[in-house]
């Protein structure tokens, strides 16, 4: 996004180029002469981007409706740190499992255990999966697959 | 060679494919905010996108139900209008876009529908049940459980044993990405059992000679033993 300065530097290289960027003026009176090319396209660029007269009133809220609307955003905070809390104790007694597993499996088995513990390198998730979408596509699951001749 | 005194287990899971339901409360929140945000709105920059004195913008201007204007004199029980740039102020604007084709039915978009002809069939085995949420791979082989495979003396990792028991046993036309080469979990018993996490791509599933469904974590729960349910239950 431009910045308005930007915004008026490119707005004045088009309507006055004559004008150096070193002298910044604006001219207030009343245009008498034809704008220069395309300085209309950029007029309506720059007022696009400026919020003048496009703002809507500032929402004055009632003291009824800003206790609703706390009441609205706690709850809202609730149910976020509830969520975040599942997740937690979700992963912890995932990594949990994990470490008893390895524990079990170097007794086990050291072999194997290396096998299971060496770090993968540049390990990547694979490009065939898929994000979640509101709506599914028109084929949702792919079933005739076959693994790619070697 | 003898195998190994341990299993190979794998825990096959179809991601979901569409977002999950949001409930009640989610949904009343996210319009609260939808609201909002549009009461907050910058008036719509029109002649941005339809150029002065052209057909589009005639179309444009036609669909628009202009604000009430502010005459002198006139009592006005909703408040005194303040009106800039054709937008209430104190409002949301309502922006009437002209579809596409002119018919106003063409450029519609109907999306695809959420629940799928397994979802009413009641089909277990199909990959394309419960688009929303996690599916596992179960099996019934004497009793319901994750699939899992004897570990030969030659096999070097427990990942790779557990992959290729999966495609001996359901065919090789499956496509899986195995998380890490690191078990998930044991499952104790007579001969322990390293569970290794995979997710399946494409492919199907088809095992000749017994059983099997993509359930669930609740519908696992439901089917299969409630120790043996205990020992996997972190897991879904």
């Amino acid at each position: 996004m431009m910045n308005w300065k930007q915004g008026l530097r490119a707005f004045q290289a088009v309507v006055r180029p004559h004008i150096s960027a070193a002298q910044p003026t604006l001219v207030r009176a009343k245009r008498t002469t034809k704008l220069a090319p395309g300085a209309s396209r950029v007029i309506n660029m720059v007022s696009v981007i400026s919020a003048r007269k496009k703002q809507p009133r500032r929402l004055k809220m009632c003291k009824e409706d800003q206790v609703r609307h706390q009441m609205i955003m706690a709850a809202w905070k609730l149910h976020l740190r509830d969520e975040k809390a599942e997740r937690t104790n979700k992963l912890k007694a995932q990594y949990e499992k994990i470490t008893e597993a390895c524990d079990e499996l170097q007794k086990l088995d050291p072999a194997l255990y290396e096998a299971a513990t060496a770090r993968e390198k540049g390990k990547r998730f694979s490009p065939e999966m898929r994000i979640p979408t509101d709506t599914p596509p028109r084929q949702p699951w792919q079933f005739d697959w076959s693994p790619p001749d070697k | 060679m003898p195998p190994r005194p341990l299993r190979a287990g794998i825990l096959l899971s179809r991601n979901p494919i569409v977002t999950k339901e949001p409930s009640a409360f989610v949904k009343a929140f996210y319009h609260y905010q939808d609201e909002l945000e549009r009461r907050l709105m910058w008036t719509f920059p029109w002649y941005f996108y339809f150029k002065r004195g052209t057909l589009s913008q005639r179309k444009f201007d036609s669909l628009q139900k202009g604000p009430m204007p502010r005459h002198k004199g006139v009592y006005y029980p909703e408040g005194i209008p303040d009106v800039k740039h054709n937008r209430e102020r104190r409002s949301k604007q309502v922006v009437n876009l002209p579809s596409q084709s002119g018919d106003g039915e063409g450029d519609k978009i109907i999306p695809q529908s959420r629940t799928t002809q397994a979802d009413e069939k009641k089909d277990v085995r199909s990959l394309e049940r419960k688009l929303d949420s996690t599916l596992y791979l179960v099996i019934n082989n004497k009793e319901w459980r994750l699939p899992s495979f004897e570990v030969s003396e030659e096999a070097t990792s427990l990942h790779e044993a557990a992959e290729a028991g999966l495609r001996e046993l359901g065919g090789s036309n499956i496509n899986t990405w195995t998380v890490s080469s690191t078990p998930a979990a044991v499952i104790k018993g007579e001969v322990p059992e390293f569970v290794i996490k995979s997710h399946i791509l494409h492919g199907q599933f088809t095992p000749k000679d017994f059983d099997f469904a993509w359930l669930t974590k609740e519908e696992i729960k439901e089917k299969v033993k409630p120790e043996y349910f205990s020992s996997v239950e972190a897991l879904l």
